[in-house]
């Protein structure tokens, strides 16, 4: 105890020190940011100024490669893990489940040394880029410079409230009516809410016009009047509210410090994204001509930013759990720690999935902004010899889906009463299988001469029609509402007879009803807008058949029928997206492009009213038993290190599409490489420098995870971490609920 | 039962057959002509159309009422009638080896019904005259080496066969050498009937069999069973005289089916080969046969590879006379032979005809003169600058092999560079055969083909037919790049894989017990 | 009747190689090799993800092999020894008949839908392909059907020997090459593509390939040799108006089709 109280004066001065600093660093930003708004000039170099260094042994492009996709991976893994940390937290404290609240403390350990090895891999890259490719750095940093700035102080913005987040774990806890504290948990809300006032602010100027000129003033006045609210609202006497909370004000470090991270991730992306897609370039006059902001706001820096951000989610859940399985493995059956570590792997896996969902849609949007950037671009990438890459993503993402409800399957073993829906199993692997044979079947086969030409040509006439568009977009939804299925099951292993419907709470009814109408309402938002009536016709009738389900759902849900409506809904997206998977072949690309949309806007309603009737019917009914938390098989253990796997080569198989799309330009269709790299390097010999990348990554990794495992043994706290672990009262689904 | 079966379903599908066409499927079948068929066949069915110049056999001209194939005999009017049913296979199923190719994939059987209601309007012989006595097939005899050596004789002696297909069946008799023309003055070749595949009217037993029996019409190809043998028979009453007549008929028709089966003999495929991706050569001890009919071959694998005319740059080669060549190779470690064998009908000589200018045959095998790298390969047609090709050029003067370097088309230059070839050819009855030999290894290893054993080195044949005007970088039959593979010395890799695979099965085992029994022992 | 797990897995198992070598084959085409591996993989991997998917179905699985390993009764024990000499000796069998199948011949990533550039030099003038989204020739409507007509003419002059009368890849001098010639009433080919696209690969035929496409092997002409640039436009017109499939339009901007963005 008084040890404790030592450290937390302690905290206190390095906390006050860190508040000066942050501060400081602002005003710094404010002055570089006027400077980002400053037009230049920048002449591109012609061939002879290009200036190459060299690099033993492997060469530039190598060296340049494996240090910047480790630092790419370690900033995910910096980005990705506190927004796990703080999704965890948050759902302790909602839930005032304090399991969740040390889990999530358990794994900020990890990240002063996670930090400090981005930053060495960031410091190498600079260094590398500089001394192998100076010419273009240059012109990089002519045009970036304010931003770079702008990126190093955030730095230091990162780290300090890392080191807030961190080091005020234990102390920021209960309620404070310190008026100093209510002010900084005033401000520091202010502070976190403020995007979304913007956001919001920026809504109303799109019908009004005016546009940021408005909307800027208007939220910073906004913000002022927020401040002053939440004030009144902490300083009321004798009231307690939750800006008082000092749990908040800790959540808040924790928001503070993954907008720093996402906002140091959207910097660096706008540099590779211009290389991609640069804007502001006159070739005729050979120049860059604008403003750092406008090299920024290049055609794909969004869709990156996006794509990254939920792919960070998936990435930070996925290592959690390959670490939680790790530590399942080493632990003693039946022991306590066997028991933590299958609910971490088990949270951290839900997690992964959460993110891994939209991810193919993210990707989507980024495929078709760089068609719509360059169809050369585009068509290097899904025609051309980058075409590889994806079917080999194709295969692993198969895999995770394959593996991502063997897990749930095999989760069923902790869960008495989930024998009652063992018989659904075989059927669901057939679903799976069968998309899955489909999702890997590529448009264009290898194949040998004699093979080739027995199929009279490069395409088979019968597997060749799973190549296309429309049969992957097909299965992939197919396999999402498979794997939906397999989670409800799941969920309702250890559900036992449910309860009338007529005795739930209103507030359920009331809920149900919201939702489906929501469903409804946004389906027609998403079918029904549009502006070529040859196509109305066909979404109206979708949108009524979709609707319909619903209706039908909801009454039979009424009707203590709920499972039944449940089977409906998936039947009807079932049908809608074979249905325009399969009429896709017989329309124009432009048409079935927007099928794709249809399809996924079908299961995205399944997902929403299904959970929706599941969380209601089954709301109060009795337990068959408590989870078993540690009885999982162990092989399904391996199953989280090959999601974690999968993942990071994933990344790595990605960026370097990303990165090789541009085949020989360091910018594209700008400025040559004239170095003896500009070639595309063979499939498999990327693929080999990508498996070494992410073996060193692995192996860092789980590194770092020992370092923060030894730096634990011996404190007091691993031991509540344990016993919290020992006595589980979670619901299966964990945070679903 | 089965007899009864067949008739009525022919009573029943009697009107559909012999329905008059209505105009909506006239208009109907002028609308898929136009579509699908005047482009060769011309607009006015007159078989001049845009590819006319550029293709042989030339499209059919359908104001003739001609048809190559057709199953009835000779009317009464002296007509040779195809039916609707003759002219609807010939649009199914194409005519092999021409330019027609079969529609059924394409068309339906009904819109097939109603391009022959259309065409058959460009003649005014099917308003007036209907098809004859259809064929019979029956009296079939089976296959056997009796039957052959029967149909050998009557080919060469009652149906004299080989005047104009040559007595091997290359169709270079000697009618066929002086010149045959169809009737419409167009030169025309016989078949070349060792290959099925690219007989016109199909290979099927029945296929040949009306070819002899009814001949084809507008060509040389004479019928041998018509006006039909059996038409006398049905207008005598004489018992007597019809018995005789009958015998006559059953005696042809016998003749005819074992020159079939003679004809089926001189196939070297019943199809046409798949083509293999590489062919490889097989080491042998000793020197290599220098002889193209050294029975040292017979060891050797023997890949066909098809040869199509060089249509890609200007002068394009549109009608290439040869279909295919036949490649084989072996090596010894020191040496390289190659046997090329092709079908040619003429050995042609320049200056033996007045019209066309004519050169002397000749064959080429093409390699990358320099070492490759990667996937990347000289372009197909003799490379270019940076890829140059080494062509081992044979032409039929007794002795002739050099090594032509081409950097493309346009530099192919035969010289006198002997490049370390020896070769030997002949012309045999429509075929020629030929060897060529050079050393695995030359002094100049980056600018001439080396040969290392166990690796895939790509190569190509290239012919000319000097009759049909072949000759130079351009006009010549081309083929794609295949592989060429020389055995290695038989290596001891397998012994040592059994040995890692029963090293591999034993842990594995012996894992899986020490597993099982420290959990269950 | 309950079949043994054992007997379910081998039936599948059974089933699927039937469906991947008769049933595909009989209907089609033979699989390809390395797809064929793929296929039979992910069967196996299946089979085993079903039948250790639970506790119970994988006891019923393994023990059969764990009463072996053990071999506690005196029929097992010979039976041990039997397996642990035939299993080594098969995959030794295994390990060198798959050496001695030995070399095959290299090629097979092929890449069919090659990167255009941006622009193409024909003869002597620059054409930005990028910013041909359909043909000119479509914008003469009043004339699109001599176009079309003309297109149809000099099709029949040049391209039918190997693309072939019903537009299949199917002429009769397309056995002599390799790559096949395209099959334009595929729906993998032209109705995938741009028009400009299909005029940059006519224009500069295979040797205007990049090397990833095999440029030395396609057998298509460089068709500006023979050709103007109208009649390119008009051929490919042809193309398009006889397969009835409708040349792809590539939308610049992104989300102005589509909906929902």
């Amino acid at each position: 105890m008084r040890r404790c109280r030592v450290n937390n004066a302690q905290e206190q001065a390095a906390k006050r020190r860190s508040l000066a600093l942050v501060f400081l660093v602002g005003l710094l930003l404010l002055g570089v940011g006027a400077e980002m708004v400053q037009a230049v000039e920048v002449p591109l170099p012609t061939k002879e100024d290009m200036v190459y260094g060299d690099f033993p042994v492997v060469g530039r492009r190598v060296a340049v490669w494996v240090i910047a996709q480790l630092h790419l991976m370690f900033g995910a893994f910096v980005v990705g893990v506190p927004l796990f940390i703080l999704i965890i937290e948050i759902l302790g404290a909602a839930t005032k489940n304090q399991q969740y609240d040390d889990l999530a403390h358990e794994f900020t350990r990890l990240l002063s040394v996670a930090f400090s090895t981005t930053a060495i891999f960031g410091g190498i890259l600079v260094f590398f880029l500089i001394g192998l490719y100076p010419t273009f750095m240059n012109f990089l940093a002519s045009i970036f410079f304010p931003s770079m700035v702008i990126y190093v102080f955030l730095f230091f913005g990162e780290s300090f409230s890392m080191y807030l987040y961190y080091f005020g774990w234990d102390s920021l806890k209960g309620a404070s009516r310190n008026v100093g504290a209510v002010i900084g948990t005033s401000a520091l809300s202010v502070l976190v809410l403020y995007p979304g006032l913007l956001l919001l602010m920026a809504l109303p100027s799109l019908f009004m016009g005016g546009g940021w000129a408005v909307s800027f003033p208007v939220s910073y006045v906004l913000a002022g009047v927020l401040f002053v609210a939440l004030l009144a609202h902490g300083l009321r006497p004798g009231k307690s509210s939750f800006v008082q909370s000092r749990k908040w004000m800790h959540i808040c470090f924790g928001i503070l410090l993954n907008y720093f991270g996402l906002i140091l991730m959207m910097i660096s992306n706008s540099w590779a994204t211009f290389m991609t897609s640069p804007s502001g370039i006159d070739l005729d006059a050979g120049v860059f001509s604008g403003t750092t902001w406008d090299a920024m706001r290049n055609f794909t820096w969004m869709p990156v930013n996006l794509h990254r951000f939920i792919a960070n989610i998936a990435f930070g859940g996925s290592v959690v759990a390959a670490y939680a399985a790790f530590r399942f493995l080493a632990a003693k059956r039946n022991s306590p720690e066997r028991a933590h570590y299958d609910w971490m792997g088990y949270i951290g896996n839900f997690i992964a999935l959460i993110g891994l969902i939209p991810l193919p849609f993210a990707g989507y949007w980024l495929g078709r902004e760089i068609y719509g950037y360059d169809q050369q671009l585009g068509i290097t990438m899904m025609g051309g010899i980058f075409s590889w890459l994806f079917i080999l993503q194709a295969v692993l993402i198969g895999a995770l889906f394959l593996g991502a409800n063997y897990y749930l399957w095999l989760g069923m073993e902790r869960i008495p009463g989930s024998e009652r829906y063992r018989k659904f199993t075989p059927v669901m692997l057939g679903v799976l299988t069968v998309c899955f044979l489909i999702w890997l079947t590529p448009h264009s086969l290898v194949a040998s001469l004699e093979e080739a030409r027995k199929m009279g040509g490069a395409h088979h006439p019968m597997l060749g029609v799973f190549g296309v568009m429309s049969a992957k977009n097909t299965v992939v939804n197919l396999m999402i509402l498979t794997t939906f299925l397999s989670f409800l099951l799941y969920r309702r292993g250890n559900k036992g007879d449910r309860v009338p419907f007529a005795e739930q709470s209103n507030a359920s009814k009331v809920t149900l009803m919201i939702v489906a109408a929501l469903g409804i309402v946004l389906m027609w938002q998403l079918n029904a807008p549009l502006a070529d009536p040859a196509l109305m016709t066909g979404r109206l009738i979708l949108w009524a058949f979709e609707s319909l389900t619903v209706v039908v759902a909801v009454a039979l849900t009424l009707n203590d029928r709920g499972t039944v409506g449940q089977a409906l809904l998936f039947a009807m997206s079932a049908i809608v997206v074979v249905f325009y998977g399969v009429y896709g072949y017989y329309v124009e690309a432009i048409v079935r492009i927007g099928f794709s949309i249809l399809q996924v806007s079908s299961v995205l309603l399944v997902l929403l009213v299904a959970t929706t009737i599941d969380i209601v019917i089954f709301r109060g009914a009795p337990l068959v038993g408590e989870i078993r938390w540690g009885r999982i098989p162990e092989r399904a253990q391996y199953v989280l290190f090959l999601l974690a796997t999968s993942f990071t080569w994933l990344m790595g198989l990605m960026g370097y599409a990303r990165s090789g799309l541009r085949t020989h330009w360091h910018i594209f269709n700008v400025m040559r490489d004239y170095s003896s790299d500009a070639f595309t390097p063979t499939l498999g010999y990327a693929c080999g420098v990508i498996s070494i990348i992410v073996l060193v990554f692995l192996l860092l990794v789980s590194f770092i995870f020992w370092l923060a495992h030894m730096g634990s043994v011996g404190h007091a706290q691993e031991e509540a971490v344990l016993h919290g672990g020992a006595s589980p009262a979670l619901q299966p689904g964990g945070g679903a609920d | 039962m089965g007899v009864g079966l067949w008739l009525l379903i022919a009573l029943l599908a009697a009107p559909f057959v012999n329905a008059q066409p209505t105009e909506a499927d006239l208009e109907a079948g002028e609308q898929i002509y136009l579509k699908r068929c005047a482009h060769c066949h011309g607009v006015d069915g007159d078989g001049v159309g845009a590819s006319t110049d550029v293709v042989y056999p030339k499209p059919r001209d359908f104001t003739s009422g001609v048809y190559k194939f057709r199953t009835h005999h000779e009317t009464e009017e002296g007509n040779w009638l195809a039916s609707d049913a003759d002219i609807a296979r010939s649009i199914r199923e194409g005519l092999h080896g021409s330019s027609m190719p079969g529609w059924e994939t394409v068309l339906t059987a009904q819109q097939i019904d109603q391009l022959v209601h259309y065409i058959k309007t460009f003649a005014e012989v099917f308003e007036e005259d209907a098809p004859g006595t259809p064929l019979s097939f029956a009296n079939e005899i089976p296959s056997s080496p009796e039957s052959i050596a029967k149909g050998k004789e009557i080919f060469e002696t009652v149906f004299d066969c080989q005047i104009c297909h040559g007595t091997e069946g290359r169709g270079n008799g000697p009618d066929a050498l002086a010149g045959l023309e169809d009737d419409w003055g167009y030169p025309i070749w016989p078949a070349n009937l060792t290959k099925p595949w690219t007989y016109r009217g199909g290979s099927g037993r029945r296929d040949i069999f009306r070819n002899i029996a009814l001949g084809i019409a507008g060509t040389p190809m004479p019928p041998f069973a018509d006006p039909d043998p059996m038409a006398e028979a049905l207008e005598t009453d004489d018992p007597e005289e019809k018995q005789e007549i009958e015998a006559l008929a059953r005696e042809l028709q016998e003749n005819i089916w074992h020159t079939v089966n003679y004809v089926q003999s001189l196939w070297t495929y019943p199809q046409e080969p798949e083509v293999k991706s590489s062919l490889t050569a097989k080491r042998v001890e000793g020197a290599l046969p220098s002889s193209p009919d050294d029975a040292a071959w017979q060891a050797a694998d023997i890949n066909y590879y098809p040869l199509v005319g060089q249509v890609i740059e200007e002068p394009r080669l549109f009608a290439p006379m040869t279909v295919g060549v036949e490649a084989q190779a072996l090596h010894n470690g020191e040496e390289i032979a190659f046997r090329l064998v092709w079908d040619d009908r003429t050995e042609s000589a320049p200056g033996e005809d007045e019209e066309v200018e004519t050169f002397v045959d000749a064959v080429a095998l093409q390699f990358s003169s320099k070492p490759l790298s990667g996937m990347e390969k000289p372009y197909f047609l003799m490379g270019d600058a940076s890829y140059p090709t080494d062509l081992w050029y044979w032409r039929n003067d007794p002795g002739s092999v050099v090594l032509a370097q081409a950097q493309g088309a346009a530099t192919f230059q035969v010289g006198n560079t002997g490049g370390g070839l020896v070769g030997q050819g002949l012309h045999d009855n429509g075929q020629y055969r030929v060897v060529i030999k050079r050393a695995l290894q030359t002094a100049q290893a980056d600018a001439e083909v080396q040969f290392p054993v166990g690796t895939f080195i790509p190569f190509s044949v290239t012919g000319w037919d000097g009759s049909n005007g072949e000759s130079g970088g351009y006009l010549r039959t081309v083929m794609a790049w295949y592989n060429l593979y020389l055995e290695p010395e038989p290596s001891k890799a397998p012994i040592y894989l059994l040995l890692a695979g029963i090293g591999f099965g034993l842990i594995v085992e012996f894992s899986a017990l020490y597993v099982t029994r420290k959990n269950h022992g | 009747m309950r079949l043994s797990i054992h007997l379910k897995s081998l039936l599948t198992l059974i089933a699927a190689i039937f469906v991947f070598s008769v049933v595909v084959p009989y209907v089609s085409a033979p699989i390809p090799g390395q797809l064929y591996g793929w296929y039979v993989i992910t069967t196996l991997f299946v089979i085993y993800l079903y039948v250790s998917s639970s506790e119970a179905s994988w006891e019923e699985f393994i023990s059969p092999v764990r009463q072996l390993l053990l071999a506690r009764t005196a029929l097992m024990k010979p039976l041990r020894i039997v397996v642990f000499i035939v299993v080594p000796l098969i995959c030794g069998w295994y390990f060198s008949t798959w050496a001695a199948g030995g070399a095959t011949p290299p090629g097979g990533l092929r890449v069919i839908h090659p990167t255009p550039p941006s622009s193409v030099n024909f003869q002597g003038k620059q054409l930005v392909l990028q910013d041909i989204s359909v043909s000119p020739i479509r914008e003469d409507e009043a004339h699109l059907a001599e176009h079309i007509e003309n297109g149809r003419i000099i099709y029949y002059e040049n391209c039918f020997f190997c693309h072939g009368d019903a537009l299949q890849g199917k002429g009769h001098f397309a056995q002599g090459f390799n790559p096949a010639p395209a099959d334009f009433q595929a729906s993998g080919t032209i109705a995938q593509l741009s028009e400009s696209y299909l005029f940059w690969r006519i224009a500069k035929g295979g040797p205007g390939l990049p090397s990833e496409s095999t440029p030395w092997d396609s057998a298509m002409p460089i068709w500006e040799d023979f050709l103007t640039e109208e009649e390119i436009w008009q051929v490919i017109a042809y193309l398009y108006d006889t397969t009835g499939h409708e040349p792809r339009v590539m939308d610049h901007g992104g989300g102005d089709h589509g909906g929902g963005h």
